[in-house]
């Protein structure tokens, strides 16, 4: 992702990558672009 | 003992900021204000605040939400973010898509994006200017000597740019956004502690650029990265918490305000 250079939106859309990424592994089972959640964490993003 | 409560401070507009305030058990001549992520004040945050407080600093992490509270939940913001996975990742950044996604959301939901997306220069000078506040609040109130400034994520970068505003005695930075106006770190008093994501582009890429002001402007600064994790590594309970990272950067962190705020 580029910068949108706002701290903000940066932070924003970076987290929409994540949980995108982190969401659909775990419903799908499938491989996530760089790193798989290791499933040790329930998902609660702060 | 520790003692929690919810204190409010007045901004720079007159608004009430409400702030998670945790006091150490002894009496602290130091503070640091955590600055925190854009889902807001969470069980991460406030666990941050305590454990800052066990070291004996009085410790306040302002909600930068507080005018609209009811609205920006880390629920409702989460929600949020799901709807935008209905746009390509390369558009999720472009106007033209927000503004279709936003026909489709509620009220509230589109206020999150207006605040947090399309009007984002005008929240982050507010969320900045509430974090200068709070150091005013915290110098005037408290009779600390020393005041410190932390932030994660979005907060990192809001973090980032304050230390630039008034004079902290140290910043520490997890993966924020290098401050608008690099020439600025000029004007930074404290010490200052960046923690990085490997896997992070949008905030590495600001890195060189970083790095280049860093030696122009030598400001007091420490650097740790970190190979293999991502951005918001140190989220303990988050989708991409890595704990052996969390836990050495949180031993950089303790090593570095033990140097800078005693």
């Amino acid at each position: 992702m580029s910068s949108t250079g706002s701290a903000i939106t940066d932070c924003f859309l970076t987290w929409v990558d994540i949980l995108e990424e982190t969401e659909k592994s775990k419903v799908g089972g499938g491989k996530g672009r760089m790193h798989r959640p290791t499933g040790k964490h329930e998902h609660k993003p702060d | 003992m520790q003692r929690e409560e919810v204190v409010e401070y007045r901004s720079f507009d007159g608004a009430e900021v409400t702030a998670f305030l945790v006091r150490p058990s002894t009496s602290a001549n130091s503070a640091v204000v955590v600055v925190h992520e854009i889902f807001g004040i969470t069980d991460f945050i406030r666990n941050i605040t305590r454990r800052l407080a066990s070291l004996g600093y009085l410790a306040i992490a302002p909600n930068l939400y507080s005018r609209r509270a009811n609205v920006f939940t880390e629920e409702r913001i989460t929600a949020v973010m799901r709807r935008f996975w209905s746009i390509p990742p390369e558009r999720r950044a472009s106007g033209e898509a927000v503004a279709e996604l936003m026909r489709t959301l509620t009220v509230e939901e589109q206020e999150i994006v207006r605040e947090l997306v399309v009007d984002r220069v005008k929240t982050e000078e507010r969320m900045i200017n509430d974090v200068v506040a709070a150091y005013n609040h915290v110098k005037e109130t408290y009779g600390v000597s020393k005041v410190a400034v932390m932030g994660f994520c979005m907060g990192g970068g809001l973090a980032f740019e304050a230390l630039t505003r008034v004079p902290f005695d140290a910043g520490v930075i997890y993966y924020g956004r290098n401050p608008r106006n690099l020439e600025d770190l000029a004007k930074v008093k404290g010490a200052i502690l960046a923690i990085y994501a490997g896997e992070d582009p949008s905030i590495n890429q600001g890195l060189p650029d970083l790095m280049r002001a860093v030696i122009t402007y030598k400001p007091r600064f420490e650097m740790a990265f970190y190979p293999g994790t991502r951005h918001a590594f140190a989220t303990e309970g988050g989708p991409v918490y890595n704990e052996a990272a969390a836990k050495d950067a949180w031993e950089r962190t303790v090593n570095f305000l033990r140097k800078y705020l005693g």
